[in-house]
C-alpha cells in the first residue's frame, strides 16, 4: 500500500486514471516484447495515456546496513516485471499494452500475458540481433501472430530490411518496420501495422 | 557420735557414698565430653552440608549459564538464516508475484516464520538476540505478524483495530508474545472453532484480547501459567518440562523486559482462555506512515553465495535450441534468457548476420489468436510440455544446473512432439 | 537484546504476504485476468468495519471507476498474485464488481481488431 488516500471524499485516484467508461469497454491487449534495454518501457511510455505502470517498482535501496559476510555498502536493486500502458480507443475498445524487462523469469508470467493477447509487437536492436532470438522463438511457441519492429537508435546504420529477415527466419508475411520508440507517431505507427497484420490473419 | 565412728558399717556406706559421688562425677564428665563432641560432629557436617550445597548450586548454575550461552549461540544462528531465508522470501514474492509458484512461496514463508519465532523463543529465554530491528507499525500490522507466525494463522481473526502504533523497540517483543499467546489459543482448541482477537483502548494504553473457544485451563494450569508469567519463574530453559512448555515463560520475560502486561486469569465468553496483552503508553505511537509497501520488499543486501544461488533461475540456460545444428525440440520456455549467451556458437547469414531458425507453436496458450494447422497438443504432448516445464524449475531452483544433462533429457522426452520446419 | 547487531541488518516485511492473502489461493485465471476491469460495488455502507488496511486500500483505488486488474496492481506495489488473491476476495465479498474480459471467437475477433484499428488511426493519425 503506498499512501493513505489524501481525503476522506475522495479516496481513489485521480479522475483521468481511470477506464473511460468501464461499464462497456472490452478490454484487450497488445504484447510488446524485446530484449533487456532495447526500449520497450520508452515505446509503451510514448504512446500509453497513463503513466507506465509495472507490477513491480523499480527499486533502488541504499541499504544502510552492512552485510555480515560481504560488508558492501549501498547495494541497489533494480527489478521490474513487467511494465504497461494503456490506451482507450473507442467507447468500446481500451487496448493494455503489455511489456516484459529483459530477464524473462518465469513461464506462467508469460502464460498470463500471451493469454488471450491479440499480438505481440517485438522490437529489435538491429546491433543486437542475436539477442532477440530468445523473444521471437518464445512468442512463436506460444503461437502469437507478430510484428518486428526495429527500434532505430540515432546514428544506427539501418540494415537491409531483406538481411534482417533472413537473419531472423521470418515469414514471408511477417511484417518489419521501422520506429523510433520515442517517437509518439513512429510506435503508433508500428502498432498500426501489427494491427493490419493481425487482421489479415484474422480474414 | 563416736559410738558411730567405731561403727564399720558407717565406715563402709560413707565409702560407698564416697565412690558414688566420684562416679557420678565421672559419668557427668564424659557425658559432658561426648555432648562436646557431638556438638563439634553436628557443626561439622553441617557445614559440610552447608558447602555440599553451595557447590551443587554453583554448578547447577554453572551448567544453567552454560546450557544459556550454547543455547543462546546456537539460536542466534538459526535466527539470523531465517532472517535472511524471510528477506529471500520477500524477494522472490516480488519476482515471482505474478505467477502460480507464488502459492508455494507464500507457505515457504509461513513455515519459516513459525520456525525464526521458535528459535527466537529459546534465544529470549537464554537472554539472546530478539531480532533485527523493526520501524514503528501499527497495532494492527504488529497483531497479524504474530498472527502469521503461528501454524494456525487462518482461524485467528482481527475484529477491532485501534489508531495506536506501537514503538519500535516494542514491536518484535509484543508480536513475540502475541504469537506465544496465539499459538496457545489455536493450540488448545478445536480446529473448527476461531480464535478471537479484539484491540481496544483503554486508559492505561490499548489492550488486546485473545479469545479462543477451547476448553480453558483448570486451577493447577492456570497457577502454574500465572507463575511462570510471574518473577518467581524459573529463568533458563530449566524446569520447562518434556516437551518444553516455551509460551508462559517467554512471555513472562519479555513481559518483564519490555514493560507490558500479560494476564490469562479470565475466561472467554466461549469457554476458554481469555487472554489480556495491556500495551502502555510509553510502548505506544501514533498510527506511522506506510512506508514501502508491504511485501515489494527489494533485494536486501544478501551475502555472496546466496545471491548467487538467487541469480541462478533466471541465468540456468534451457540450452536454446539453436545452438544445435541439426533440428532440436523446443523446450517450454521456463526462465530462458533473452540476453543471449556470447558463448553461444551461432550460425551466420551471408551479410554476417546472426543466424536464428523459426519455432512452431507449443500451444500452450488456448487458440485465441488463429493458430497454425498442425499444433494441437496431444496427451504426450503436453506431458513433454509438462515434463520441460517442471525441469525447467527444478533447473532453475539448482544452485548449480547442470546444462548438458538438462539439454539431453529435454530433447529426449520432448522429441515426439515438436520439430521444427 | 543485547549489542548493537540488533541495529545492523535490515528486516523483512513484518506482516507476510501470506496473512496479507489470509491464506486464500489464487483465483481462477479466467475469473481474474491481468485485464479483467473492476470497480467499486454501489452499496458498501458499512463495509469498513472489518477489511484489512490492504483490502481498504483496494477498494479505495476501485472506488471512482474502471480499472484492470494490471493497473490496480501497478498502483498498489504489491505483488500482482497478492493482490489478485484479494481482489477476488474482495469480489466474493460483494465489495467489487467485475467485467471479464469478453469471450473469444474469430468473428469478434475481426471486429475488435477493426475496432482497435480504427482507433489508432483516429488517436494518431
Amino acid at each position: 500500500m503506498v499512501s493513505r488516500p489524501s481525503s476522506a471524499d475522495a479516496p481513489g485516484l485521480d479522475a483521468q486514471q481511470y477506464v473511460q467508461g468501464g461499464a462497456t469497454q472490452t478490454a484487450v491487449k497488445i504484447l510488446v516484447v524485446g530484449h533487456f534495454a532495447v526500449g520497450k518501457t520508452t515505446f509503451i511510455g510514448s504512446i500509453s495515456e497513463i503513466e507506465p505502470l509495472s507490477t513491480e517498482e523499480t527499486m533502488t535501496r541504499v541499504a544502510a546496513a552492512v552485510d555480515d559476510l560481504k560488508g558492501v555498502r549501498g547495494k541497489t536493486t533494480t527489478t521490474v516485471a513487467m511494465d504497461f500502458g494503456r490506451l482507450t480507443l473507442s467507447e468500446r475498445v481500451v487496448l493494455y499494452l503489455f511489456g516484459t524487462p529483459g530477464q524473462l523469469r518465469f513461464v506462467q508470467m508469460w502464460e498470463d500475458m500471451a493469454r488471450g493477447a491479440l499480438g505481440a509487437l517485438i522490437l529489435v536492436d538491429p546491433e543486437r540481433l542475436a539477442d532477440s532470438f530468445a523473444v521471437i522463438d518464445l512468442i512463436e511457441q506460444y503461437g502469437l501472430d507478430y510484428a518486428i519492429a526495429v527500434n532505430h537508435f540515432d546514428g544506427n546504420p539501418l540494415r537491409a530490411e531483406a538481411a534482417l529477415r533472413e537473419a531472423l527466419d521470418l515469414l514471408d508475411d511477417t511484417p518489419v518496420v521501422t520506429c523510433d520508440a520515442r517517437d509518439e507517431k513512429s510506435s503508433a505507427a508500428a502498432l498500426t501495422t501489427l494491427v493490419r497484420y493481425l487482421l489479415d490473419r484474422a480474414s | 557420735m563416736t559410738k558411730y565412728t567405731a561403727n564399720p558399717v558407717v565406715w563402709a556406706l560413707v565409702l560407698v557414698l564416697v565412690v558414688a559421688v566420684a562416679l557420678v562425677v565421672r559419668q557427668r564428665k564424659a557425658a559432658l565430653a561426648s555432648r562436646q563432641e557431638i556438638d563439634g560432629l553436628r557443626e561439622h557436617y553441617s557445614d559440610l552440608e552447608h558447602r555440599y550445597t553451595q557447590s551443587v548450586e554453583a554448578a547447577q548454575e554453572e551448567a544453567d549459564e552454560a546450557t544459556k550461552t550454547v543455547l543462546k549461540s546456537a539460536m542466534r544462528t538459526l535466527q539470523g538464516l531465517a532472517a535472511e531465508q524471510q528477506l529471500i522470501l520477500s524477494r522472490l514474492q516480488s519476482k515471482y508475484g505474478e505467477s502460480a509458484i507464488l502459492q508455494d512461496l507464500l507457505e515457504v514463508d509461513h513455515t519459516n516464520s513459525q520456525f525464526g519465532r521458535r528459535a527466537q523463543s529459546i534465544a529470549v529465554l537464554c537472554g539472546g538476540w530478539l531480532g533485527r530491528h523493526r520501524d514503528t507499525a501499527s497495532v494492527y500490522d504488529v497483531v497479524r505478524s504474530a498472527q502469521g507466525r503461528v501454524r494456525h494463522f487462518r482461524r485467528v481473526e482481527i475484529l477491532s483495530q485501534v489508531d495506536f502504533g506501537v514503538s519500535s523497540r516494542a514491536v518484535e517483543p509484543v508480536a513475540l508474545a502475541l504469537a506465544e499467546l496465539l499459538d496457545n489459543a489455536t493450540s488448545y482448541s478445536s480446529p473448527d472453532t476461531v480464535v478471537e482477537i479484539n484491540i481496544r483502548t483503554v486508559p492505561k494504553g490499548v489492550v488486546i484480547v485473545v479469545d479462543d473457544a477451547g476448553v480453558g485451563m483448570n486451577d493447577e494450569e492456570r497457577a502454574r501459567a500465572e507463575k511462570l508469567l510471574s518473577s518467581e519463574r524459573v529463568s533458563g530453559v530449566a524446569g520447562l518440562g518434556n516437551p518444553p512448555q516455551f509460551g508462559m515463560a517467554v512471555i513472562g520475560v519479555l513481559c518483564e523486559r519490555f514493560g507490558f502486561e500479560v494476564s490469562v486469569d479470565s475466561s472467554s465468553p466461549y469457554g476458554g482462555v481469555r487472554a489480556v496483552v495491556l500495551l502502555p503508553h510509553d510502548l505506544l505511537t501514533g498510527m506511522p506512515e506506510k512506508r514501502v509497501p508491504a511485501s515489494s520488499m527489494p533485494a536486501a543486501p544478501l551475502s555472496a553465495p546466496m545471491s548467487a544461488q538467487m541469480q541462478a533461475p533466471m541465468q540456468a540456460p534451457m540450452q536454446p535450441a539453436m545452438a544445435a545444428p541439426v533440428p532440436a525440440p523446443a523446450v517450454a520456455p521456463a526462465a530462458t534468457p533473452v540476453e543471449s549467451e556470447p558463448e553461444r556458437a551461432l550460425s551466420s547469414t551471408a551479410d554476417g548476420l546472426p543466424l536464428r531458425r523459426r519455432k512452431r507453436p507449443m500451444a500452450i496458450v488456448p487458440p485465441t489468436t488463429p493458430v497454425p494447422v498442425g499444433s494441437t497438443r496431444s496427451g504426450a504432448e503436453a506431458a513433454a510440455i509438462m515434463g520441460a516445464f517442471q525441469r525447467g524449475t527444478r533447473s532453475g531452483r539448482a544452485t548449480q544446473p547442470d546444462d548438458a544433462d538438462q539439454a539431453t533429457s529435454t530433447r529426449a522426452s520432448s522429441s515426439e512432439g515438436h520439430e521444427f520446419s | 537484546m543485547t549489542g548493537s547487531e540488533e541495529f545492523e541488518l535490515e528486516s523483512a516485511d513484518l506482516v507476510r504476504a501470506y496473512v496479507i492473502t489470509k491464506g486464500r489461493g489464487l483465483p481462477d485465471d479466467q475469473q481474474l485476468s491481468l485485464i479483467t476491469l473492476l470497480t467499486a460495488a454501489p452499496e458498501q455502507g458499512q463495509r469498513t468495519l472489518h477489511l484489512s488496511p490492504e483490502e481498504q486500500r483496494l477498494l479505495d483505488i476501485c472506488s471512482a471507476g474502471y480499472l484492470s486488474v494490471a493497473e490496480i496492481a501497478g498502483h498498489t506495489k504489491l505483488p500482482l498474485g497478492v493482490v489478485r488473491i484479494v481482489l477476488a476476495g474482495l469480489t466474493e465479498g460483494g465489495h467489487l464488481v467485475t467485467r471479464p474480459p469478453v469471450p473469444r471467437a474469430r468473428q469478434a475477433d475481426k471486429e475488435i481488431l477493426l475496432e482497435v484499428l480504427h482507433g489508432l488511426q483516429a488517436k494518431f493519425g
